[in-house]
Formats: C-alpha cells, sequence, structure tokens
C-alpha cells in the first residue's frame, strides 16, 4: 500500500443542507464577479446644491435599452457593496455611462457619491431593466415622457434614441420640479439634443421640452397633472387632448405623480404596457436614495 | 415594502419576472417562485411581466399568508436569476382557483414514488458571468 488516493469526493449527504450549499456558492460567485463590475468616473458636474450628472466607462460588453436601469454604486464600510437602480442618461450608443443624481445629506450611496472624482471607481452592474423602453409600447404617433425630478434620466437616453424619432411623429419631454435651478440639467439636455450629430436633425423637427415649476415663478407653472387636466398642456403645444389611439406615454417620477397619471390615463382607456405584452403607457419610479 | 409572489404561481412558474429583475432576488421551488423580501428593492419592473398576475405589492390587503410563505422559502430555495424551461402545462394552470394546497416547498413528506426536485446547478452558478447577455436572451425569448 505505497500510494495514496485523491482527494475522496464528498458524498452528497441528501440532506436539506443541499439548497443552502449551493445558495452560498452562488453567494461566492456573485462576490467573485463583482470585481469587473467597477468602472471608472470620467466626468462630475454639479448642477446645483441638490443635484448632480457623472459620466464613467462602459463596460466592454455592457448592451442595455435606452430607457433602462442598471444598479450602481459604491462598496460599502462592511465590504458588501451600496446599491442603488438609477436610470441610464445616456443613449444605447454612447461609449460612456451618464446618471443623474440627488444628493441627500443622509444617504447612505448620495451621500458619498456625490463626492466622486474623474479618476475614481464606482460599481456598475450589467443586468439593465426596465419598462421605460420602445418595446413596451405599441406603435403610435406621439410619444409623451412625462417626468418630476430626476425622473428626466431614462428620457435623456431615449430622447437622443434614433428609434424614438423613427417610430414617432413627435416626441414630448415634460418635466416638473419645484425651482428654476431644478431644470437646468433638462436645459443642457436640450441644448446637447439638438446639436447631436446622429439623431440632432429628427429631434429639431420631433422634439419638444416642456418645463414647468410647481414653487419658483416661470414661463410655465403647475402640476402636469393639473395641466393635462385642465387641457392647457394641449393648447400650449397645439396637439390633441391624448387618446389612446394616437398616443404612447412614459411616466417616471414621483410615486404620487405616477399614481396619479395612471388614474388619468385609465380613465381615457388607455392600458399599461410591459416587455411581454407593449400598451399604450408605462410607468416606473424615479428612484431616490 | 417589498413585492411578493402569490398563488396564481403555483404550477405556472412563467420567469418573466427573474429575466427583468435588477437584484436577482427571485429563488425557485419546483412549482413556485418567491421573492426574497429583504434583497427586493421595490422597483416594480416584474410586476407587469408576470403572465400570470401573480406578483404583488405587499401593501395589497390579505396577502399576509403569501408574505410569509416569500419570506421562508427565499432563505431555503435556490437563487434564480434566468428563465430556464417553463412546465409544459404552465398555460392550462393559469387562472385556476384554490391552487394554495398544490405548493410543493420540499418539505413535504417523500411519497414513495416522488423525486427530489431537479435543479440545473450549471446554469445557476454560471449566471454571473453571463449576466450581461440575460435582458437581451430574456428579450429573445420574448418576442
Amino acid at each position: 500500500m505505497g500510494f495514496l488516493l485523491g482527494p475522496i469526493q464528498r458524498k452528497n449527504n441528501g440532506t436539506d443542507d443541499w439548497c443552502r450549499k449551493e445558495k452560498k456558492m452562488n453567494e461566492i460567485v456573485k462576490e467573485a464577479a463583482q470585481l469587473p463590475d467597477r468602472q471608472t468616473v470620467l466626468s462630475v458636474k454639479h448642477w446645483d446644491d441638490r443635484l448632480f450628472s457623472f459620466r464613467v466607462s462602459r463596460p466592454a460588453s455592457f448592451r442595455f435599452r435606452s430607457g433602462e436601469f442598471v444598479m450602481i454604486g459604491l462598496p460599502g464600510e462592511n465590504g458588501k457593496p451600496l446599491l442603488r437602480a438609477y436610470s441610464i442618461a445616456s443613449p444605447f450608443w454612447d461609449e460612456e455611462l451618464e446618471f443623474y443624481s440627488i444628493k441627500v445629506p443622509d444617504g447612505p450611496l448620495t451621500s458619498k457619491l456625490q463626492k466622486i472624482q474623474p479618476g475614481d471607481q464606482v460599481i456598475v452592474k450589467t443586468k439593465s431593466t426596465g419598462t421605460l423602453v420602445i418595446d413596451a409600447l405599441l406603435p403610435g404617433q406621439r410619444l409623451w415622457m412625462l417626468s418630476t425630478g430626476t425622473g428626466v434620466a431614462p428620457f435623456a437616453s431615449l430622447m437622443r434614441e434614433p428609434e424614438s424619432y423613427e417610430k414617432f411623429e413627435k416626441v414630448i419631454l415634460t418635466q416638473t420640479c419645484r425651482l428654476n435651478s431644478e431644470l437646468v440639467y433638462g436645459e443642457d439636455l436640450e441644448k446637447r439634443l439638438m446639436e447631436d450629430p446622429l439623431v440632432g436633425e429628427d429631434a429639431q423637427q420631433k422634439f419638444i421640452r416642456y418645463a414647468t415649476t410647481t414653487r419658483d415663478t416661470s414661463d410655465r407653472m403647475g402640476r402636469i397633472t393639473d395641466l393635462i387636466k385642465s387641457g392647457k398642456l394641449f393648447e400650449d403645444l397645439g396637439l390633441p387632448e391624448l387618446n389612446p389611439e394616437e398616443d404612447r406615454v412614459m411616466i417616471c417620477g414621483s410615486m404620487g405623480l405616477n399614481m396619479d397619471i395612471k388614474e388619468i390615463l385609465e380613465a381615457r382607456g388607455f392600458s399599461e404596457g410591459a416587455n411581454s405584452r407593449p400598451g399604450e403607457y408605462v410607468i416606473e419610479r424615479a428612484f431616490v436614495d | 415594502m417589498t413585492f411578493i409572489v402569490t398563488e396564481n404561481c403555483i404550477n405556472c412558474k412563467f420567469q418573466d419576472c427573474v429575466a427583468v429583475c435588477p437584484v436577482d432576488c427571485f429563488y425557485e421551488g419546483e412549482n413556485f417562485l418567491v421573492i426574497h423580501p429583504e434583497e427586493c428593492i421595490d422597483c416594480g419592473v416584474c410586476e407587469p411581466e408576470c403572465p400570470a398576475d401573480a406578483i404583488k405589492p405587499d401593501t395589497d390587503s390579505g396577502l399576509d399568508e403569501w408574505l410569509a410563505v416569500n419570506t421562508k422559502y427565499a432563505e431555503i430555495w435556490p437563487n434564480i436569476s434566468e428563465i430556464g424551461d417553463v412546465l409544459a402545462d404552465a398555460e392550462d394552470w393559469n387562472g385556476k382557483p384554490n391552487k394554495a394546497a398544490l405548493l410543493i416547498t420540499g418539505e413535504e413528506p417523500r411519497a414513495p414514488h416522488s423525486q427530489k426536485p431537479v435543479y440545473d446547478q450549471g446554469q445557476a452558478s454560471s449566471d454571473e458571468a453571463g449576466s450581461s447577455y440575460e435582458v437581451e436572451g430574456a428579450r429573445i425569448k420574448g418576442d
């Protein structure tokens, strides 16, 4: 007997532990896979004391549909990554990824994220998802993108998506904020869109931005729900009232806005769409920390 | 708040939810899926994707029992992050009443002819490496 056998293969003990073990294994695999999720911050822009946007490098094999969101974040103190859902604010064809964020002073993530500098690393998970995609809508004439606050982010992607202009005759973005300073990012988006080499020309013909404030004085004031109900929105734009035959609507705002618009649309005969079952409108909440 | 999987998933288990979940918080039983309430980020994307309309916010009334089922089995069943095979008769079970009694938890006393549920371990453990293709793959399947 001069030989030692190799490691003895452990027999499956066949107990209930089996599932738990596999779960643990998955967690280990997950942790290992987190390393390639680090991306480099390329630029950061602070819009006011509450809002900032930043651009990061894009993972080489990462594909997504304009309008989707991903989990992004920073390593946490306990070694576990601190992740939140963020809409990608750049279109699918962009070489970089852009994100638009609020700064919450006590927010576990945004209190740290607002301090990032070019060259820093952030975690970007690559399982993109979401309902604010053109695939979840039936064909129509006008695409309405209704947002409040940072809910404008997925539309920053969709307004630079060529398909938006191929499939719709008009693309209308509304953004409602309390303050004028909170609308500056949207203003800048519109400026960049008109100069965009890929979709600028289409956008000049088809894109309309309609921004309102609810607290600061501005040219256009009021909640978008009130402006829809009163018909003022349509008067101002010279467009017909929302109807399920011609209009497709994407909503991204606070829970309150989402529910209010949903009610308005369902009363007018719109049905909610999903990736697996396109409809006349889709909803996503604007994520906050 | 969390979203949870409720009765009508039983014997349907279409898994459209799994493909769209950004945090992979679904766990798989033999004929049912559950959501891990502590991992769910309440994004709501899975809710309209379910062909059986089985995913609900736990703030809906009368769902305490299903919240308990989700909470318990999310700790026991294996994680699922990609669509696997759909049960052959899934469509027939969609909307059938009184399915709760048919839930297979894996804790039942084993009948002589019954088999332990077989999970595809290869698929479960390779999901992260291929994660960038998941949504694209799901789209093709969903078309």
